[in-house]
């Protein structure tokens, strides 16, 4: 019998999952394959597929899946409803999966963590792992060594970020969900101007997770998971850094409310960059240009 | 011989340079449309400039550029410094009125507000894809009613009664534009109308959210419209100054930013003899399909640029 091949996008939850997902199908030892870096050709495939009104970030996903297609036997999609108890996540995570096993049926399998209805994340694995027909023992041994690596992989990257601190340059605090600012096609031309400036960069997505609900001086009601994760991230660095960008996506709904909440409510420089489908990036480059300008002359002043 | 910077603005719609001394003292300027053709434009704005200086007396020693072109312009004439039109008309404005609090600033094609606090810029809005309320949206409308858009302030003052016109969006505002005209409106309170969806859309627009305190200055190329100073006075109930080289002040301040930097570049209206063109090729490499841009002097390459990764640079020793 031919071994089967699983298909993995990267785009939405899976800047945060992949690795995991990655880890635990090498346990199974089951092949995979990645869909390639997100591109011009991504985006327009994508489009073809989603009504003009979604959102930037979900074209894009659909995009990668296109070009898995032909790639693999079966893609890998997260279905994320809810990923810790009594919050929410953005429709468009349960949508992906029932719009890509429309379009695409037949070559779609879910990953389905929906912690309200009492599937936690070693449930939605374990689910996986019997779909793809290996036995319970099997894939719990191998989803424990995968989610411990997972672990020791986010505590490495927060701890390089804590690196970044001491370091003696300005620092900018990047904000925003980690399929923005782990893209490279979102994300580039904005560190590119950081950089050739002399800035650190800090990211949002590597923050200390804990219970300790910072995300309340901003705003006590807020729904979503992705969003208290930016609050409790930008209430941990916020102190430390010379300047806050908020990255979103055209046109995020989840962002639109809570990027104003943050922009009332933390005394920062702060830039609200919304990236949409333009193909110029010269409206980004202007600002983030300018946004660096007004940092280095208030300094300059208070010296 | 004294010292003396050249600043270059060159926007979409019109193109402004300005040669300045060290007391920053407007030695010569020049207003030209851009009509599409950087390149040509720069050529004209030179000659207008060279015509007005008197290069015994003085010598160019830095020259700066802003606005959308900044970087063509600057790889072109070998300008020494290249900044954001943001910081330029912040750093401009300052300079002249050190107690301003608030600039409004309508160009050709986008529209901005900086909040500036003790000399310093604290913030800025910028208007994001819609280019409603800006030039461009006056132009067109006033080649609709078949008028010069220089007359739309004068016309206007004899309104007693300013159309309500649609300020969300240019298509909304057209259409209705053409309503109020087949309603019976008069031309006068039509382009008064007009004025007044400017600064609405401008206030609704980037102005959203932010504070704006006196002195507050008015300008960009809209800011000579007298019916839209007129229409922001009025909605906002303050006085609102227009600088008399207000449409010039994204060209000042790039000079005075070239003049801080303390730098020398080798700029000299020869350059005014060579041939420049630029084009675009697709990169085709890899599936982003980067579009490059090429300029050439003289046939020769100089630069490059639009590519997102090292296969699509193009090489000058290639060509």
């Amino acid at each position: 019998m031919r071994k089967i091949k699983i298909g993995i996008v990267n785009g939405l939850l899976n800047y945060e999952y992949n690795y995991l997902i990655e880890r635990f199908l090498e346990e199974l030892n089951v092949s995979y394959t990645c869909s390639s870096k997100t591109n011009k050709k991504t985006l327009e495939d994508g489009k073809k597929f989603l009504v003009d009104e979604s959102c930037l970030s979900m074209k894009i996903y659909f995009g990668h899946i296109y070009e898995l297609l032909d790639k693999c036997d079966y893609i890998l999609v997260m279905r994320c409803p809810s990923m810790r108890k009594k919050e929410m996540m953005c429709t468009n995570f349960y949508a992906s999966f029932d719009l890509a096993n429309n379009i695409f049926s037949n070559k779609i399998i879910e990953l389905n963590i929906d912690i309200n209805n009492h599937i936690s994340l070693k449930k939605a694995f374990l689910n996986l792992g019997k779909r793809l027909c290996f036995s319970k023992h099997d894939t719990k041994r191998a989803f424990e060594i995968a989610y411990h690596d997972h672990l020791k992989r986010k505590e490495k990257l927060y701890d390089e970020q804590q690196l970044l601190l001491k370091s003696d340059k300005k620092k900018i605090l990047l904000v925003g969900h980690s399929y923005n600012l782990l893209d490279d096609y979102i994300i580039k031309d904005i560190k590119d101007i950081l950089h050739e400036n002399n800035f650190e960069i800090l990211l949002s997505t590597n923050f200390k997770e804990d219970n300790s609900k910072k995300y309340r001086y901003i705003s006590n009601d807020v729904y979503w998971s992705s969003s208290i994760d930016i609050l409790n991230a930008i209430m941990e660095y916020s102190k430390d850094v010379d300047g806050i960008i908020l990255v979103s996506s055209f046109p995020c709904g989840p962002d639109s409310l809570v990027n104003e909440m943050i922009m009332r409510k933390i005394d920062k420089p702060i830039l609200n960059l919304v990236i949409d489908e333009a193909n110029d990036n010269g409206g980004v480059v202007t600002r983030v240009e300018s946004f660096i300008d007004i940092i280095n002359m208030k300094e300059e002043f208070c010296d | 011989m004294k010292d003396c910077y050249l600043g270059i603005d060159i926007g979409s719609i019109s193109t402004k340079g300005v040669i300045i001394d060290d007391d920053n003292n407007i030695i010569c300027s020049s207003y030209i449309d851009t009509n599409a053709n950087p390149i040509k434009a720069i050529k004209v704005l030179l000659k207008n400039l060279k015509d007005g200086f008197d290069d015994k007396k003085y010598k160019i020693k830095n020259v700066g550029t802003t606005g959308s072109g900044r970087k063509l312009i600057a790889t072109m004439i070998g300008a020494g410094t290249i900044k954001n039109e943001i910081t330029s008309h912040a750093v401009g404005t300052i300079t002249f009125h050190p107690d301003v609090k608030t600039i409004l600033e309508i160009g050709g094609q986008d529209s901005k507000i900086i909040i500036i606090d003790n000399g310093v810029v604290v913030d800025y809005g910028m208007n994001t894809l819609c280019a409603a309320g800006t030039g461009a949206f006056l132009s067109s409308q006033a080649k609709r009613l078949n008028l010069d858009v220089k007359d739309f302030g004068d016309i206007a003052k004899k309104s007693t009664n300013p159309a309500k016109i649609a300020a969300r969006c240019t298509v909304f505002a057209e259409s209705d534009l053409v309503h109020k005209a087949a309603s019976g409106y008069k031309i006068e309170d039509i382009v008064a109308g007009l004025g007044h969806s400017v600064a609405n859309n401008y206030l609704n627009n980037v102005g959203k959210g932010k504070t704006i305190d006196s002195p507050i200055i008015f300008q960009g190329g809209v800011s000579k419209n007298s019916c839209v100073h007129r229409a922001f006075e009025k909605i906002l109930n303050r006085d609102i100054i227009v600088d008399e080289n207000g449409h010039l002040m994204g060209a000042i301040g790039i000079a005075i930013i070239a003049r801080r930097e303390n730098k020398e570049c080798n700029f000299s209206f020869e350059v005014l003899n060579n041939d420049f063109a630029t084009h675009t090729k697709e990169c085709g490499k890899c599936p982003n399909n980067c579009e490059i841009m090429c300029i050439t002097k003289d046939n020769v390459l100089i630069d490059s640029w639009g590519n997102k990764c090292e296969n699509g640079a193009i090489k000058k020793s290639l060509n």
